[in-house]
């Protein structure tokens, strides 16, 4: 064998080197980032009768078909959630059920429940913390605002699926969204109503994770399908949004 | 090309390219002798082509319309663009049977039974920023009825209602019109929404369809509520059990006499009743003519 053929060998054995190490190290880059992003969609039964479920159903199955990995999860901590294990940059968070104005209860160790809810004027009631006859923030994780930047902010929506979620004129839940950094949350100023909450919410997310359309777009054009579906809004029409122009198609990293 | 990807015979080649030609001519839409006589009525297929074509066309000339300002600042409205609408459906919805029709710009839907547009939304004109000023309420109702007139759409008879809606990343003004026959909503609506810093108008709602002038509500409201409230009670078992404590328990915060369709397109006349306690929501149709009472909706 020539020299030559020995340093061209050598060069293909150095070539071979490369390229495997190049489909070796970003696999273990990925591993660790648990791509693609998160949904977390989180839905309860309340004692009134209103199962929320349903509505994390049909976001799960647009979320799924856009790309996402999604969680149909009860009673799980946004701590958890946004935790190493769990959701990465450009995750979505959507809590489904009553609310009111005031902060969220997200997961309270002390009452073992996640329920979108509030600290105002359901707070003596069972809405924060089921039939419990407190429910505050003093406890760890028990509403969105006990929450800090460094947990929240690489979420890239958040959905409020809940009558009174948005309140002007602080809208709590949004304007805490938007300080601890998310780029995008929605609300709602008055009460809805489940049945079309169903449709609102199927659509909202078929239009931006699955065709492309703003947040913005497709909230209208939800509030849109439902009134033609029921020939009435069921509250979707008091819809707050934060972030109008972000997109949630096409998952991936980079807020 | 290498004649080996292609292997037929003379005869097979023949065929091929009159098949072919057959397909050239059919897709250009050129008549051949094995289609029905021009007299015949068009297929199914056609006559849906044609209203999808149609609906199309519809929204595209309501779109296109333009905006014209009335006593307020002069409008400067984003161009829509419509080369990008596409129609599908038809679909069955709470009043009528439609197509939808949208694109990057615009979704909207077409009536089936008469072809006017019912909904339509400028997607790109919806404000995505909060106003510094918003104009007056009587600014607003004036660009809306304006932009009904340039549209021939009218509003004569109906009762009008305007509201300014805070949806946090903007303001918008909505204006709505609703006919009410013998206290009863018919399915006889406008609205518009607009912008509220500039009045650039990016909802409209046209929901028109035929309906038996409805009789005076044999149940009244106040029956219609208490049978709500037993329907309230025997759906959960959180909820009191007795009208006595619904009454109680319950607050109305809506009861509106309403003409409806059930799925098959029966008319009735029914009280739409909004239950609210300290923890829950519950939506009840109850018949205005037998008081029979469904939950249809919680919150």
């Amino acid at each position: 064998m020539s020299s030559r053929n020995r340093l061209m060998r050598q060069l293909g054995s150095v070539a071979v080197a490369v390229v495997l190490a190049g489909m070796i190290l970003p696999s273990r880059a990925a591993a660790a980032v648990y791509s693609p992003p998160h949904a977390h969609l989180i839905c309860s039964a309340f004692p009134g009768g209103l199962d929320t479920t349903s509505e994390c159903v049909v976001a799960a199955k647009q979320l799924s078909t856009a790309g996402y990995t999604t969680f149909v999860n009860n009673d799980i901590s946004i701590d958890t959630v946004m935790g190493p294990d769990f959701a990465q940059s450009d995750a979505i968070l959507m809590i489904s059920g009553h609310g009111n104005t005031g902060a969220i209860s997200t997961y309270s160790s002390r009452y073992g429940v996640t329920v979108l809810s509030t600290t105002a004027s359901y707070a003596a009631l069972y809405h924060c913390g089921f039939a419990l006859t407190t429910c505050d923030c003093n406890v760890p994780n028990a509403c969105f605002t006990n929450y800090t930047f460094a947990q929240v902010h690489r979420i890239r929506f958040v959905y409020f699926d809940g009558c009174y979620t948005a309140q002007a004129p602080s809208y709590l839940l949004q304007t805490s969204a938007k300080a601890l950094g998310v780029d995008s949350s929605l609300g709602f100023s008055a009460q809805t109503t489940q049945t079309g909450m169903n449709t609102y919410t199927s659509y909202l997310f078929l239009l931006a994770a699955v065709n492309g359309h703003s947040v913005l777009d497709s909230a209208n054009i939800a509030q849109d399908k439902v009134f033609a579906q029921y020939g009435t809004y069921y509250g979707t029409d008091s819809a707050v949004l934060f972030g109008a122009n972000v997109t949630l198609y096409s998952p991936g990293y980079g807020s | 090309m290498n004649s080996s990807v292609f292997p037929a015979s003379g005869s097979a080649r023949a065929g091929v390219l009159l098949i072919a030609l057959l397909a050239v001519l059919s897709a250009a839409g050129v008549a051949t002798a094995t289609e029905g006589r021009t007299n015949d009525p068009p297929s199914r297929d056609s006559q849906t082509a044609a209203a999808l074509d149609a609906a199309v066309s519809a929204v595209r000339s309501l779109a296109v319309s333009p905006q014209a300002g009335v006593g307020v600042n002069a409008l400067v409205v984003p161009d829509v663009q419509t080369g990008d609408l596409a129609a599908s459906g038809p679909t069955d919805g709470a009043y009528f049977r439609y197509y939808t029709v949208s694109g990057q710009d615009v979704f909207a839907t077409v009536d089936v039974r008469d072809s006017h547009v019912a909904q339509l939304l400028l997607l790109h004109r919806a404000p995505t920023s909060r106003p510094t000023t918003t104009i007056t309420p009587q600014q607003a109702s004036s660009v809306a009825s304006a932009y009904l007139a340039a549209r021939n759409i009218s509003t004569i008879g109906l009762t009008m209602t305007l509201s300014l809606q805070d949806h946090g990343d903007s303001e918008t003004y909505v204006v709505a019109w609703q006919r009410i026959v013998n206290g009863a909503e018919v399915p006889d609506s406008r609205e518009v929404e607009m912008d509220a810093g500039t009045g650039i108008v990016f909802r409209l709602h046209n929901i028109t369809r035929p309906y038996a002038v409805p009789s005076p509500a044999v149940v009244g409201r106040d029956l219609a509520i208490s049978n709500a409230g037993v329907a309230v009670a025997q759906t959960t078992s959180a909820a009191p059990t007795s009208a006595v404590l619904v009454a109680r328990a319950f607050t109305v915060v809506s009861s509106d006499l309403r003409v409806v369709f059930a799925a098959a397109g029966v008319q009735q006349l029914i009280w739409q009743i909004g239950l609210k306690s300290t923890s829950d929501y519950f939506l009840v149709n109850v018949d205005a003519a037998t008081g029979n009472a469904t939950v249809i909706g919680r919150g």
